[in-house]
């Protein structure tokens, strides 16, 4: 009960927990109430059997008691009938006495004969010398002048329990029984091993028992029982009693239905008298803790049963709230618990395509903002591309304006050209050397570009615009120096199944700070206006959208002035570059096809 | 086939039978002119000859808890049945009165056993009754080979007669007897006392053990002595016999016949019995104990010296003996019951002589009373002797060599849980148990222990004295009883009644001419001197 106020109460209980406390109280009870309606069964008969035994032994007792009374006083009857000792003489009187202790020397002491005052004749022989004279004074006493039988009081004489009786014969002559008590209860009374018997006077003086005294423990038990049996004798009726030693439990019956009103108890050791039942009690506590053991182990496994899928679903539910969206349960078994597990597998599944879908708008979204800013030409840039060919004209340079009209038209066609955002590096280092053309026709001599690209590289993927923002970038920072930038433009080796080109320049550098601003796509390229507003941020965030996190830009500090900056490209193979084929990559794949036609001849980039 | 052969076989059996008869009912005054033709017939080898299958009934002595098995479970019964061609009906009873009256109606009824086992003094009258029949030509030691050989010298059978007839020869038995005190060593050991030699020193430990509380209890409630009187006599327990130089029941001395308790020294021995119970270290119900019951005493730690004749009662391994009796009563651990005799040197007791014999009945068969002495040798024998103490070797007992030791499952099993049935085959061996020395065997017994041991070799160092040679028995309207009784009379009254034993002369006189023991005790001496070859005489004068 204090378990189940305690699971009712408290904060927290594991389902297991309830589980086996409610699992294993029911078992152990059902055993228990099945115990102890089978002990309640058979215990009223065996005890009622047992009661019925204790009553016949009793009973047995108080027959032999008075079939054996009645036959002393037969004998002490003929022995005293004046008529026989008169016509007998002194010896065959003694003989007389001798048949008769013989015929009955379990039952009896001795008999004598008082004459006068004196034993006259005792068998055995030698009985006379042990009766006192106070004893035999006694009995001449209690005689006088009575002709009817006399009963002495039980009494002790040399270890053993007797009792005398007496008649007279005439005036001078008494027979005397002497009567050994321990017959009374004698193996041929009393024949069971589980029972005794006790014989008390009415006042509680213990006469006979055969209880076996064959060692100390028995002896003990004996004085024990003596002395319970001996409060009992006062009792008024037949009656059941129980009487406990330190050992054992008796039970008792009481009887006192003879003219002597002796009390006759009859024991039995309950062990021993319902065997049975001390079986059963024994067997009951082996059958409890077997139950016990049983109900323990029935309860863990169905509170593991329970537990282990709760437990399970539970911890994967937590890793979902983490944030954990491929957390899944998987079970080998077909029941509820199947269903709530596939329900919440299904549940993520749900979760889990949502996220995705979101994610992949998101990217679309970021990818069409890109290519917005990427077709947006810039006016200053146009403003003042369209005011250097003004000059031209005005100075009458109308090759070189043509030729600047070229590169611009070519320019605003590769900005604006919706049909795909990948081209070859080659295709960009083409635009690249017309952005060259504007550039140093607006500039003049303040950069010097250098194209050193291997042929391996030139049909490697690579987002539009992203080498001429790059050096558009260098352009701008060398700008003020007064001295000319020198802007290489290279491209790497295949390494680490990458394309690796390298924009590096001989400009005043840029702060590392303020590289990150730049990357984090803060600040713009300044007072200067480019070719659009693409910055670096949006060049990085666009490679590493097409071609994934590892690809992009960085900055490695190997250059001791200028800026030196990497774009890392896939390789033209690799799946990378394959993967964007689908992204309106068209023109690359036919550009990638030109190009490796173009690197057959042995074709290499370089300009001034 | 069969058939044929049976036929043949009943056919010499009876031709056989009717020589028989022929030649016995030609002889029938003489005993030995006819025995000795099928005497002869019999000595053939018996086992080339198949015999002729007899039934025959014996009635013997067994304990009333014993009981045979069904047939086919009788080991011994078959071993007899193939080794002698007999179907032998064996009734038993303890020897008692039940016994007597159980063969007394069987005699009256003319169904007589052909063998049966008989008290030695109740033999006397079968014989005299000529229910017994004469052995002469049957116990020899031609026909028992075993039997003399191991048990019965011919001396021995030849004194053992009665009436001067050869009708009773004896059951295997032994002449030792192991009558010794036994003293609680431990209360001696408590007291610092040692182990008494010599009557003073005997009287000596009785007055400590009463005096000096042997048991710690605080109590003064143990004694030196005790013995069973049964209320009637005068025990031999008492060693005032021994100081006096009286050993035995019948001893010869100077070729004189010696009847111990009527003997004119008997004034002595009631004199120092007086002393002794003034002194108050006897147990004071020692007259009125029944048999056995200062025995019970001493088990129960009142008694410190008690007299026995159980040879194995201090032992460790007898569950019913003294000492584990005693200590489980008592609860004593250091209980020791050691053995004492301060007669060690000069004598504890006389030579048994043979008490129980077999008789044939007189109705039986020539070929029955010679089947019933071939089966009687080879009960004698070690394999009949082996066989029916310790069982089947291989099963019941292992043999190596020389030694033997019992397999106490397998004998739990087939003979303890079977009814003991051995113990009924035992009757003829039964006072000679144990002793497989004679065959040269040795018994390994693991549960004897060391102390077990030693007490047996203490008791056989004990000196014996001669036995008078003899059985002894009474004529006709002599009558011992009487004179035992009046005997016992006189000892008790001078020991209770009167101041001292100045009147034991008398009183043996008495014994003597008024009762009989003058004629008793010199047809006694005359027996031994018949069966001695030297003349006996008895001295009834004082």
């Amino acid at each position: 009960m204090w378990l189940l106020r305690r699971l009712r109460n408290g904060k927290y209980t594991g389902i297991s927990t309830k589980l086996f406390v409610l699992v294993f109280l029911s078992v152990v009870g059902l055993f228990f109430v099945i115990g102890l309606f089978g002990y309640q069964r058979l215990f009223n008969p065996i005890k009622q059997n047992n009661e019925a035994v204790l009553q016949d032994s009793v009973v047995q007792v108080e027959n032999y008691l008075k079939t054996f009374m009645n036959n002393i006083l037969g004998l002490l009857l003929l022995l005293s009938n004046p008529v026989i000792n008169d016509s007998l003489g002194k010896e065959d009187i003694d003989r007389l006495l001798e048949t008769m202790m013989t015929q009955h020397s379990e039952e009896f002491e001795a008999i004598f004969l008082i004459e006068g005052e004196a034993i006259s004749s005792s068998s055995p022989f030698s009985y006379q010398f042990f009766v006192t004279e106070k004893q035999v004074a006694d009995i001449v006493r209690q005689m006088s002048g009575d002709s009817g039988v006399w009963w002495s009081p039980p009494y002790q004489s040399g270890g053993r329990q007797s009792l005398s009786v007496a008649k007279r014969i005439d005036a001078k002559r008494i027979i005397v029984f002497d009567l050994n008590l321990s017959s009374l209860t004698g193996p041929s009374v009393v024949q069971n091993k589980e029972k005794a018997v006790f014989l008390f006077t009415g006042p509680g003086q213990p006469i006979a028992f055969n209880m076996p005294l064959t060692s100390l423990a028995a002896i003990k038990e004996y004085e024990s029982i003596v002395s319970q049996l001996q409060s009992l004798t006062a009792a008024s009726q037949t009656s059941y009693d129980r009487v406990h030693t330190e050992t054992s439990a008796y039970k008792v019956l009481r009887s006192d239905q003879n003219r002597w009103n002796w009390v006759v108890f009859s024991i039995v050791k309950e062990s021993e008298a319902y065997p049975l039942l001390a079986l059963l009690e024994q067997q009951m506590v082996v059958v409890l803790l077997v139950a016990v053991i049983l109900a323990a182990f029935l309860s863990m496994w169905i509170a593991r049963y329970i537990q282990v899928p709760v437990g399970a679903i539970t911890q994967q539910m937590k890793a979902g709230a983490r944030g954990a969206l491929d957390a899944r349960v998987s079970f080998k078994r077909n029941d509820e618990f199947a269903y709530i597990a596939d329900a919440f597998n299904r549940m993520m599944d749900s979760i889990q395509t949502l996220f995705d879908d979101l994610r992949l708008v998101e990217e679309k979204k970021r990818q069409l903002e890109l290519k917005a800013l990427q077709s947006q030409i810039h006016p200053h840039f146009l403003h003042n591309t369209l005011s250097a060919i003004y000059c031209l004209d005005q100075a009458g340079r109308a090759a070189e304006m043509a030729e600047m009209l070229c590169a611009l038209t070519g320019l605003l066609q590769y900005s604006t050209d919706k049909k795909g955002d990948i081209v070859t590096v080659e295709e960009e280092l083409h635009q690249l050397e017309q952005y060259d053309v504007l550039m140093k026709l607006r500039y003049g001599d303040v950069f010097r570009l250098d194209l050193v690209v291997r042929d391996e590289s030139l049909i490697a993927p690579i987002p539009k615009l992203t080498l001429i923002t790059l050096v558009e970038n260098s352009i701008f920072y060398g700008l003020g120096t007064g001295e000319t930038n020198h802007i290489i433009v290279a491209g790497m080796a295949f390494g680490e199944g990458a394309t690796m080109l390298e924009v590096s320049d001989t400009g005043p550098g840029i702060e590392p700070s303020k590289l990150k601003c730049l990357l984090a796509g803060v600040t713009s390229l300044g007072r200067h206006k480019g070719l659009n507003n693409l910055g670096l941020r949006n060049i990085h965030e666009r490679i590493r959208l097409h071609f994934g996190e590892s690809y992009g830009l960085s900055f490695p500090k190997e250059a001791e002035e200028g800026l030196l900056v990497c774009v890392r490209l896939p390789e033209p193979d690799g799946p990378e570059a394959f993967r964007i084929k689908g992204e309106g990559g068209e023109k690359h794949a036919e550009a990638v096809a030109g190009g490796r036609r173009a690197v057959g001849k042995g074709a290499l980039f370089a300009a001034d | 086939m069969r058939m044929k052969k049976t036929t043949t076989i009943t056919a010499v059996l009876l031709a056989t039978a009717l020589i028989a008869a022929a030649c016995s009912s030609k002889s029938d005054g003489g005993t030995n002119a006819s025995p000795s033709v099928s005497a002869e017939a019999g000595e053939s080898p018996a086992a080339s000859v198949k015999k002729e299958k007899l039934a025959l009934t014996w009635f013997v002595n067994a304990a009333n808890s014993s009981q045979l098995p069904a047939a086919d479970k009788d080991s011994v019964k078959k071993a007899i049945a193939e080794k002698f061609n007999v179907d032998l009906k064996l009734l038993y009873m303890a020897s008692g009165p039940d016994y007597l009256s159980k063969i007394n109606t069987m005699i009256a009824s003319g169904d007589i056993p052909d063998l049966f086992y008989m008290d030695g003094l109740e033999s006397v009258k079968y014989i005299k009754d000529g229910i017994a029949r004469e052995m002469t030509n049957l116990v020899t030691p031609e026909a028992m080979p075993n039997y003399f050989k191991y048990w019965i010298t011919p001396t021995d059978l030849k004194q053992y007669q009665v009436q001067n007839v050869f009708k009773r020869a004896p059951v295997p038995y032994t002449k030792k007897v192991s009558r010794s005190y036994y003293v609680r060593k431990d209360w001696l050991d408590k007291l610092g006392m040692k182990m008494p030699e010599t009557y003073d020193e005997m009287v000596t430990v009785m007055k400590a053990f009463t005096e000096k509380d042997p048991d710690g209890n605080g109590k003064n409630d143990t004694f030196g002595f005790s013995t069973s009187g049964n209320g009637t006599t005068l025990p031999f327990d008492f060693p005032e016999f021994i100081k006096n130089g009286l050993v035995g029941d019948f001893v010869l001395e100077n070729d004189q016949f010696v009847d111990v308790r009527t003997d004119i020294r008997m004034q002595k021995v009631l004199d120092d019995v007086r002393k002794l119970l003034a002194m108050n270290v006897v147990d004071p119900d020692w007259l009125l104990n029944k048999s056995g019951q200062h025995i019970e005493k001493a088990t129960q730690g009142k008694v410190g010296i008690v007299l026995s004749a159980g040879g194995n009662d201090a032992y460790d391994n007898n569950a019913n003996g003294l000492q584990v009796k005693t200590k489980a009563v008592t609860g004593v651990a250091n209980v020791d019951w050691q053995p004492f005799h301060i007669g060690d040197k000069t004598g504890t007791w006389v030579e048994l002589l043979p008490s129980n014999p077999f008789l044939i009945s007189s109705k039986t068969s020539e070929e029955k009373a010679k089947r019933s002495i071939e089966i009687l040798d080879w009960l004698a024998s070690e394999d009949g002797y082996l066989l029916t103490q310790y069982g089947i070797e291989g099963v019941h007992y292992k043999r190596n060599g020389k030694q033997i030791e019992r397999i106490e499952d397998a004998y739990k099993r087939d003979v303890l849980d079977n009814g003991n049935f051995l113990s009924i085959y035992n009757w003829f061996a039964n006072f000679v148990q144990g002793q497989t020395d004679k065959f040269g065997l040795e018994i390994i017994d693991k549960s004897i222990t060391e102390r077990d041991k030693a007490i047996s070799e203490k008791l056989k160092t004990y000196k014996l004295l001669p036995s008078v040679g003899t059985s002894l028995t009474v004529k006709e309207g002599m009558d011992l009883a009487t004179l035992r009784k009046k005997m016992s009379e006189y000892h008790i009254q001078i020991l209770f009644k009167e101041k001292d034993a100045s009147n034991w002369p008398q009183y043996r006189a008495e014994l003597m001419n008024k009762y009989g023991g003058k004629n008793i005790f010199g047809y006694y001496a005359e027996q031994v001197t018949q069966a001695s070859g030297k003349s006996i005489k008895f001295m009834s004068d004082n």
